[in-house]
């Protein structure tokens, strides 16, 4: 099997949790499948959401079939409260025009992306524009404030697993059985509800719960695949 | 977000909503065939509970609970989603509880009270939105029983009966306190009365409600508002504006959870377990519900992954193992902060604090939170840059005691790192180069300087010894103003060093013949702070 390789960083990341926003916008704790499709999107140059409403945006319906897996390079991005002003002066009609935003931005975030190969013409522009980097737009964490860092693209061959090992990508929770911890090395367990899909018409997110931890994981579907002595799971 | 929180909190939200159920003061009517008052005013100190007393006095501990089930289920969402809008004085949301505060009790009120409350839930003709009638058709059978609509009828009955002894008892509660009626009825009642009024309100708006494949969703009103003079609030690119949509059997579990933590008083701090993820939440008081400011996934257990050892460098006393994250920041509470970092950790720090110490609280209390979140880099970081800072400020507070634990900490801290720093046997060797007046290096120098400045400044006889006599030395950043403070310390104490007292006289003649720059504050701090080499005496 061949995928695509990318490391994906960058200063700051706010990818927005729209479940409260009367405080503060919180962000997840890693980026998620929306989110990433929304950059390959933007490499591709495909439209995203748009103010009249259709099925789908173009690019979650032309990349919604990718199989990704995304690779924390570290299991915890610490998270910071960020105040600022908005005071462009249609941001609020209150007096003064001025509205105070408060936002959590991760720091430092890097992940490594592995995008599936397929058949598709968005997979065959997207191979030869990552490897020209000619990207149709800028790229970027969630917000346009915080610029993505695409670097060390490659293609990479690996197999299907066969064996349980630590997991090193996100994997949903009900997929997971968890075996026995490693011998050596740091614990941590991680879980998270983050979006996985888009609803058809409303573009609200539907979530499922995600994992990542230092457990071996028994290897139980096709999903699963052996790279470097780990195993990843393509979502 | 929400959703993990429910997901992590495996305790039983409504058992906790009334056990931490927290009346408002007032008057409290029960009515059965008798009428019964109390009076609730929240202790100081005590149990909210023993605040219920009757007009007697009598404490009431047990009708607490009582009133506790039946008022969260009766009390209205919030101000906005009052039943009898625009006046908005009912604050109950069914016809077996009358809420309002005490100044709405007279005459004038009395036809609202029974037109809004009596007649208006008989038949819920008061709500007319489009959406609304739709819930009431689907509630009919219930609404319109016979059972109910004479029941309703009775009960107003028995509210003008009473409502004029109630005015006059008006006077024993203040103005804008509350008075509260309850009928003596089954808390399943209640439950059905409420559930209609939740129904139709229990959504930001009802306008917003939608079907989505099937389900009904609608936007959710927990921390979610949509203020019209904040455009940015919605989510104006979409296409769809609405932010957060809950399914309309998930949404109660919503309203529990914030019910939940509205009664919270410290923050949630559940560390992460071998195959369960922790959470950390804080949350703030906002008219009278629970918005939270802080939320993190916590990954790791409360347990160290090596323990921290913390070490008397400076004294002869038993080190100390530290195994958990959570101990760790409370020994760092403790000795650099005083104790007072803990409550300092969102929002303005408490103001009579000395200025400096809340500038280093502003400046370091990001990197103490992480520390319980499992993240020791930045503690390491602040390690180096600003511990020097805390022992300044308390050397200037004359607390030699307290500076001298941090110097401790601080040098615990960088052990744990892998950086080793024996003090003792630094001092050693450095004794031993003043006798044979060897050269010193920078560090040893430093050091030296600081020993010099404690043994000085020890000759002064002033009983009372000031910490600005420690200033000079603090604030001096390059060596040569140092080697000048020093001299003129040496000017002022000089008759009292004896003459042929070799050991001090080569050490100073070592300082003054270094050459240096800049000054190292943290050696010179560890020089002033450890045991003194000059009143050591010479082993034979």
């Amino acid at each position: 099997m061949k995928a695509l390789s990318f490391n994906l960083s960058g200063k700051f990341a706010h990818f927005k949790k729209p479940d409260v926003n009367s405080y503060a916008y919180f962000t997840y704790s890693h980026i998620h499948k929306i989110a990433l499709l929304g950059i390959i999107g933007a490499i591709l140059g495909l439209e995203g959401y748009k103010r009249d409403l259709k099925d789908y945006p173009e690019f979650y319906e032309k990349l919604k079939d990718f199989k990704i897996s995304i690779i924390p390079k570290k299991p915890y991005f610490s998270k910071k409260m960020i105040y600022f002003n908005n005071s462009v002066g249609y941001a609020s009609r209150e007096e003064g025009g001025n509205l105070i935003v408060r936002e959590q931005w991760l720091e430092k975030p890097q992940w490594e992306i592995l995008i599936l190969e397929n058949e598709t013409e968005e997979f065959k522009e997207l191979k030869n524009r990552l490897f020209k980097k000619e990207f149709a737009f800028i790229p970027y964490l969630g917000k346009n404030d915080h610029f993505a860092k695409i670097e060390n693209i490659k293609e990479i061959e690996f197999k299907r697993g066969e064996k349980d090992l630590v997991c090193v990508s996100l994997i949903p929770k009900n997929k997971a059985v968890l075996k026995k911890h490693p011998r050596f090395g740091e614990q941590f367990f991680y879980s998270e509800f983050l979006p996985v899909a888009l609803k058809k018409k409303f573009l609200i997110y539907e979530y499922e719960e995600m994992i990542l931890s230092s457990w071996i994981v028994e290897c139980k579907d096709e999903n699963y695949f052996e790279y470097n002595n780990e195993n990843l799971y393509f979502i | 977000m929400i959703k993990d929180i429910i997901n992590n909190l495996d305790i039983d939200f409504e058992k906790a909503i009334i056990d931490n159920y927290q009346l408002k003061d007032g008057l409290y009517v029960k009515i059965n065939e008798r009428f019964e008052f109390f009076i609730y005013k929240k202790p100081k100190k005590d149990d909210k509970e023993k605040g219920l007393k009757d007009l007697k006095g009598n404490i009431r501990i047990e009708e607490y609970k009582w009133f506790a089930k039946r008022d969260y289920l009766s009390s209205y969402l919030n101000s906005n989603k009052a039943i009898d809008p625009p006046a908005k004085k009912i604050h109950s949301n069914n016809y077996l509880t009358l809420f309002a505060k005490a100044k709405e009790f007279n005459d004038e009120n009395k036809s609202h009270f029974i037109s809004k409350l009596y007649d208006g839930l008989k038949d819920f003709h008061i709500f007319t939105k489009r959406e609304e009638k739709k819930i009431i058709e689907s509630f009919k059978d219930y609404i319109f029983s016979e059972n109910r609509q004479k029941d309703i009828e009775n009960k107003k009955k028995k509210f003008l009966e009473i409502f004029d002894e109630i005015k006059e008892k008006k006077s024993l509660i203040k103005d804008n306190e509350y008075i509260k009626i309850f009928f003596d009825e089954d808390i399943k009642k209640y439950e059905k009365e409420a559930n209609i009024y939740f129904v139709l309100k229990i959504f930001n708006k009802i306008e917003t409600i939608k079907e989505i494949e099937g389900e009904i969703y609608g936007l959710s009103d927990f921390n979610m508002g949509l203020n019209a003079k904040k455009p940015y609030l919605t989510h104006k690119t979409r296409g769809f504006e609405l932010p957060f949509m809950v399914k309309k059997d998930e949404v109660f579990l919503l309203k529990k959870l914030f019910d939940l933590l509205k009664y919270q008083n410290k923050p949630i701090d559940i560390a992460a377990d071998k195959d369960k993820n922790g959470i950390f939440v804080v949350k703030h008081s906002k008219n009278d519900q629970a918005e939270i400011t802080e939320f993190d996934i916590l990954i790791k257990g409360n347990r160290l992954n090596q323990s921290f050892v913390y070490r008397y460098f400076l004294e002869n006393k038993e080190e100390e193992e530290i195994k958990t994250y959570n101990s760790l920041f409370e020994l760092i509470d403790k000795t650099l902060y005083n104790g007072t970092l803990k409550n300092n950790l969102f929002g303005d720090v408490y103001n009579k604090l000395a200025k400096e110490l809340q500038n280093l609280i502003y400046l370091t209390r990001d990197a103490m939170l992480l520390i319980k979140k499992g993240d020791l880099k930045p503690l390491f970081v602040i390690n180096k840059k600003y511990t020097d800072r805390f022992i300044e400020f308390y050397l200037r507070q004359n607390r030699e005691d307290k500076a001298k634990e941090i110097l401790n900490l601080e040098l615990s801290l960088l052990n744990y790192q892998g950086d080793n720093m024996d003090i003792k046997k630094s001092l050693k060797e450095m004794e031993n180069k003043i006798v044979s007046l060897e050269e010193l290096s920078e560090d040893e120098f430093f050091i030296l300087a600081g020993q010099i400045i404690r043994y000085l400044l020890n000759q002064s006889e002033k009983k009372d010894k000031r910490a600005d006599m420690i200033e000079p030395f603090l604030r001096a950043s390059k060596v040569k103003k140092l080697k000048q403070e020093i001299e003129t310390l040496y000017f002022n104490y000089k008759h009292k060093i004896p003459l042929n007292f070799q050991k001090f006289n080569n050490a100073l003649a070592l300082v003054e013949g270094f050459g240096g720059d800049k000054v190292k504050k943290d050696k010179l701090l560890v020089g002033i702070l450890s045991d003194n080499i000059f009143y050591k005496k010479d082993e034979k």
